[in-house]
């Protein structure tokens, strides 16, 4: 029912068929198409820096952790000279899951 | 199939203006837009060549990946809102070499196409611009056949009464 309605429309419509091709074909011409190899090039980028990223803040953490173990755990808010120590404790709440934003903001 | 480099670079040549071109209508002849989604839709793409099947139509899975982005971009903006700007600057650019008269048929067109609904413009665009068929439409936006073909006689309608309207 709907396909032969559909049928009959669009056969009475032929001018306008024309017409949208006819505009696509005007549009679709105007287009400035982005280089090829941006696009093939451009996910190699993005993979690289997230490789790269993953692996600094892993070994950012290894780090911290291992500095924490050589240190008192316990954390010296009222102490901001002892970089290493909070460092160290915010690492070591990062490893085990247990994450203080406003505190790791507060250090960094 | 993995699409190899080459053969990438063919199927992109061949096929990205008509993408870009689809989705410079489909968000409201946002040039700018159209452009970066198109360099999205190709590296995702490149991204997913392994999946690529040669007996498959490269069409379909191509506008299947358009169609969902599309979709999503709308769901993120209000593209309606910004078309009117847009339109009127896009279409008198690119008409250059036309007669007012045309050009005029042309923002028309446009226009009556930009007012569809959300759920009945893709399905105008994929049948009637892009030359697609109901079955490869279907596959296309996972819907059913005779929704299709309901949306599609509903919008064509409406196309055709605005463009009577103005007796362009």
């Amino acid at each position: 029912m709907e396909k032969d309605q559909l049928k009959d429309l669009e056969n009475e419509s032929k001018e306008l068929m024309e017409l949208l091709k006819a505009t696509r074909d005007i549009e679709n011409s105007a287009l400035d198409l982005p280089p090829v190899d941006a696009i093939t090039t451009r996910r190699k980028k993005s993979y690289t820096m997230r490789r790269v990223s993953a692996w600094w803040v892993a070994a950012a953490l290894f780090v911290g952790v291992f500095i924490g173990n050589l240190t008192n755990h316990t954390p010296k808010t009222d102490k901001t000279s002892n970089y290493a120590t909070l460092y160290a404790d915010t690492c070591r709440s990062l490893a085990d899951g247990d994450v203080n934003l406003a505190l790791l903001i507060t250090h960094l | 199939m993995r699409l190899t480099a080459e053969q990438f670079r063919t199927l992109y040549l061949e096929h990205g203006r008509r993408a870009q071109g689809f989705f410079m209508r489909m968000m409201g002849y946002d040039i700018q837009l159209a452009r970066d989604m198109v360099q999205d839709l190709f590296t995702r793409i490149w991204e997913h060549r392994d999946r690529f099947k040669a007996d498959a139509s490269f069409t379909t899975w191509m506008f299947s990946i358009a169609y969902n982005m599309c979709k999503n971009e709308y769901r993120h903006r209000e593209v309606v809102q910004t078309y009117q700007e847009h339109i009127m600057t896009t279409t008198t650019d690119i008409a250059t070499d036309d007669t007012l008269e045309q050009q005029q048929r042309r923002q028309m067109l446009a226009q009556a196409i930009n007012a569809l609904p959300e759920n009945q413009k893709p399905l105008f665009l994929l049948r009637y611009e892009e030359e697609l068929t109901v079955p490869e439409i279907a596959r296309i936006t996972m819907l059913p056949e005779g929704t299709i073909k309901t949306r599609l006689l509903t919008a064509l309608k409406s196309v055709k009464e605005s463009m009577d309207k103005y007796n362009l």
